[in-house]
């Protein structure tokens, strides 16, 4: 399996797992389980930035097009 | 013995760096963002302090009570509190994570020694800072800390005793106390912003912010430990006045030198810690080169040569000193080049280093080191080109 199908399956992955994050947010909210909430919020950032170095592999984003070689 | 361990470290420094680039890419590689990262810590932690602030009582009997309303009664409060903690661990983390990662890579020598001293002396501000954050809470370990931390002050030979009445408010603990410390909490927080000032003001491009991953990943890190069982900062037992403290939970990036008390008096502790700062305060000086060859850095402060300068930016680019400002020019240059400039390139003096990068970015010939012409340095160049084998020119 290549490195760029990797990189995308993890993408998708944690987008899914982002997904239920933020239906952990909410639900914490409901609950009034501040830990809850808190932590999915922390957990969805995690994920957030964990995607980004994802997507900076897929070259989705990256360096400004002058500074690609 | 120091040269070559310092050799050693550089080059495990350097393993771990093409390490890491396997899996970031190169720009994302965190330990080229520790500086930028203690600075996002920081915001956190004025952010996050300016909304506890609000909630805080600075008294004796209010502190303790204060801090238990917001963890316990406020939403998200015992949240938000767990993330001032955990960020202010993740400061001096990164915090010093910068200062080896610049010392074993050789970036505090000669004109980086501003940017050196001034980080030491945001070093210990921030740890004074984290401890003030723990005497704040007021329960049995702000208690015991504030009372070794006096010990530790009266142990300082003829100022201490006045240094230790100051910080009391008094002979003893009473209400004037916690207003100070907060004072010294949130004053001497906002002072670690000048002092950032003067770290970054001879750099010309410092790397002030992590990238956005980093920002994400770091600050989602920070939220989620906070929240975790178990780890989040419970106000423990309220402080009781005359009651001696046995034990309290030890953060080790801050209280370690309280903890040291355990079998140190506390004015060696006090005395090891000084000179520890004056140890990281020589270091920029421990080891500078002395060969005869780098007496080029006594060239003399950089000078314009008006007629010749066509305000056309170069140096002002390519300094990594920021020691060159463009200003409007106030009459025309004296070459054909320089007839229609607009604008002037002026050197300030304090922060130009001698090195000549400005000399080797004009095209102009507009920049000279005094006592290090660039026609004399072709010259010798020349001259050693020409010269046998066997000789040597110098200057």
């Amino acid at each position: 399996m290549g490195s760029r199908r990797v990189s995308f399956l993890a993408v998708v992955a944690l987008a899914g797992l982002s997904l239920v994050l933020a239906a952990l947010i909410i639900l914490g909210e409901v609950l009034d389980n501040y830990a809850l909430g808190g932590g999915a919020l922390g957990a969805i950032l995690v994920a957030y930035g964990v995607i980004g170095l994802f997507l900076r592999k897929l070259g989705i984003t990256g360096p400004r097009g002058a500074e690609r070689s | 013995m120091y040269r070559r361990a310092l050799s050693w470290l550089l080059r495990q420094t350097l393993k771990l760096d093409v390490t890491i680039n396997r899996v970031y890419p190169t720009d994302w590689n965190p330990l080229y963002y520790t500086g930028g990262l203690t600075n996002f810590f920081l915001l956190v932690l004025v952010v996050s302090g300016i909304l506890l602030f609000f909630y805080y009582v600075a008294s004796l009997d209010g502190a303790y009570a204060s801090v238990a309303y917001l963890t316990d009664a406020v939403p998200y409060g015992g949240l938000l509190r767990g993330i001032h903690r955990y960020a202010a661990d993740a400061f001096i983390i990164a915090a010093l994570l910068h200062l080896f990662r610049n010392w074993f890579t050789d970036r505090y020598l000669f004109s980086r020694d501003g940017p050196w001293i001034s980080g030491m002396f945001l070093l210990i501000l921030g740890g004074f800072i984290g401890v003030n954050g723990y005497q704040l809470v007021w329960d049995t370990r702000a208690q015991a800390i504030t009372q070794i931390f006096v010990q530790m002050l009266r142990a300082i030979p003829l100022a201490g005793p006045p240094l230790a009445h100051l910080f009391l408010g008094g002979p003893g603990i009473s209400d004037a106390l916690l207003p100070r410390i907060l004072f010294l909490h949130i004053g001497t927080a906002s002072f670690l912003y000048l002092l950032l000032w003067w770290h970054y003001v001879r750099l010309r491009h410092p790397k002030i912010w992590p990238p956005a991953t980093w920002v994400l990943t770091t600050l989602g890190l920070i939220t989620l430990l906070a929240a975790l069982p178990g780890t989040a900062p419970v106000a423990g037992v309220p402080a009781q006045p005359g009651v001696g403290v046995t034990s309290y939970p030890l953060d080790v990036f801050f209280l370690l030198p309280f903890w040291l008390t355990n079998w140190l008096p506390a004015g060696v502790v006090m005395g090891g810690l000084i000179l520890l700062f004056l140890a990281g305060y020589v270091i920029p000086y421990l080891d500078r080169e002395t060969e005869p060859a780098m007496g080029v850095r006594h060239a003399g402060v950089a000078q314009v040569i008006d007629g010749n300068c066509t305000g056309c930016e170069l140096c002002y680019y390519d300094c990594p000193y920021d020691a060159i400002v463009m200003v409007p020019s106030p009459h025309p240059g004296v070459t054909k080049a320089a007839a229609n400039r607009k604008l002037l390139a002026v050197v300030m003096d304090s922060r130009c280093v001698e090195c000549g990068i400005c000399v080797g970015a004009c095209p102009f010939e507009a920049l000279e080191l005094p006592k290090f012409l660039e026609a004399d340095l072709t010259r010798r160049i020349a001259q050693a080109v020409a010269a046998p084998a066997s000789q040597t020119v110098t200057a």
